[in-house]
């Protein structure tokens, strides 16, 4: 035998049209000589309707074209999010060969201030070993190909030059990114 | 016979076959990089994912809030959407989390009792009081008492367990099937069934004076 419970939430289900046929054909005959279970589904109908009257009142006031225009400033503001910054933009000296990536900060800069005009330093070496950024490692040669360090202006870098002799960089203007 | 001997009051249709199809060219052609079909979409759902939004959070400010992050995400995760789901239970899926994310958000930092503006109305700030017995079977005419059955489904659904709450609102008003509520919500039907349960039961008894049938009958 059923319990209370089970019989209410076979109900329910016949309310939601949830049963599958056999059983639904079985519900109705037994509806037919259960008046209270009738009264329980005509709550159940009551409780709907008042969900669904409430639901259109409080849903009447949607501005549609504000809400959407919200959605397409927020979808704007993230693509600008993900577009790189001045900040995101990290300085790169593309130097090759063994510790000429290193980057000198200061001191130099009074005494090499005639080699500001060397933006771009181009040095050629034979056999490179190691590249100083990963992302260019198979470039060959020890071409300096570009300094790029945008909003570092005035960074003093160390380079190698053709005879293996230091060389100073100082970085006078982003403008003046070198492609030789 | 006057009775509900059936399935017989329908709550409004979900997903038909044709639905379907359409919203899958919408999402094609959105995931093509299309942005009138993200426009389409939101045109067609909006408005019911703010139904049930306003439903589960009981404030319209939140409820914005909680479509318009859903449907940020819509466009940010279409590419991740594969159709082993209908569109329309995906969509339900991230406005219910974001709405229920809301309701715990504001449960956390809450300072005031929102119980005291719950049931209220914005153009007269009266509360809600002196509900007539058997409201719904009055006169349908009379926008005064369709407010008050308003205002106590409010006050009603703000006690319910936002679970149950979403289960109830995503039944009765979405009209979405246990099997697309339980994808919806994530949870087995038998939880679906349960929880639909003991939500009408909740209501039932919240909302007695307006549900009792004996003088509607009489």
């Amino acid at each position: 035998m059923e319990s209370v419970k089970t019989d209410e939430e076979r109900l329910q289900m016949f309310f939601d049209g949830e049963l599958d046929p056999e059983e639904e054909a079985a519900l109705r005959r037994d509806l037919e000589r259960s008046p209270e279970k009738v009264a329980e589904l005509e709550e159940l109908e009551r409780l709907r309707s008042a969900m669904q009257e409430g639901a259109r009142r409080w849903s009447g006031t949607l501005d549609s074209e504000a809400l959407f225009a919200r959605i397409e400033a927020d979808l704007r503001e993230e693509q600008e999010l993900s577009r790189p910054t001045a900040e995101s933009f990290a300085p790169r000296l593309r130097v090759f060969r063994g510790g000429a990536g290193r980057r000198v900060w200061g001191g130099l800069a009074a005494g090499l201030a005639a080699a500001a005009a060397a933006l771009i330093v181009i040095a050629i070496w034979p056999d490179p070993i190691e590249p100083a950024q990963p992302s260019i490692a198979e470039v060959r040669g020890s071409e300096v190909v570009e300094v790029d360090f945008g909003p570092n202006t005035g960074t003093v870098f160390e380079v190698e030059g053709r005879a293996g002799e230091p060389v100073a960089v100082i970085w006078i203007s982003d403008e003046e990114v070198g492609r030789r | 016979m006057n009775q509900p001997l059936s399935s017989a009051s329908k709550p409004p249709e979900t997903s038909t076959d044709t639905t379907v199809e359409q919203d899958d060219d919408l999402v094609e052609r959105l995931q093509a990089g299309d942005t009138r079909a993200f426009r389409a979409l939101f045109d067609k759902y909006h408005h019911r994912a703010f139904t049930v939004a306003v439903g589960v959070l009981r404030n319209e400010d939140d409820a914005l809030d909680a479509v318009q992050e859903a449907f940020v995400k819509v466009h940010k995760n279409i590419h991740k959407f594969q159709g082993s789901s209908s569109f329309y239970t995906w969509l339900y899926r991230i406005v219910m989390n974001v709405s229920i994310d809301h309701v715990r958000r504001a449960k956390r930092r809450r300072t005031v009792d929102f119980d005291e503006t719950i049931g209220r109305d914005s153009s007269d700030g009266a509360p809600s009081i002196a509900i007539t017995p058997n409201l719904i079977n009055a006169d349908p005419g009379r926008s005064a008492l369709r407010r008050e059955l308003s205002e106590a489904i409010a006050v009603a659904l703000q006690e319910l367990p936002e679970h149950h709450r979403a289960v109830i609102l995503l039944r009765e008003v979405e009209g979405m099937s246990y099997e697309e509520m339980a994808e919806v919500l994530e949870v087995p039907k038998g939880t679906i069934m349960s929880r639909l349960f003991h939500a009408r039961k909740k209501l039932q008894a919240s909302l007695a004076p307006y549900l009792t049938g004996e003088q509607a009958e009489g």
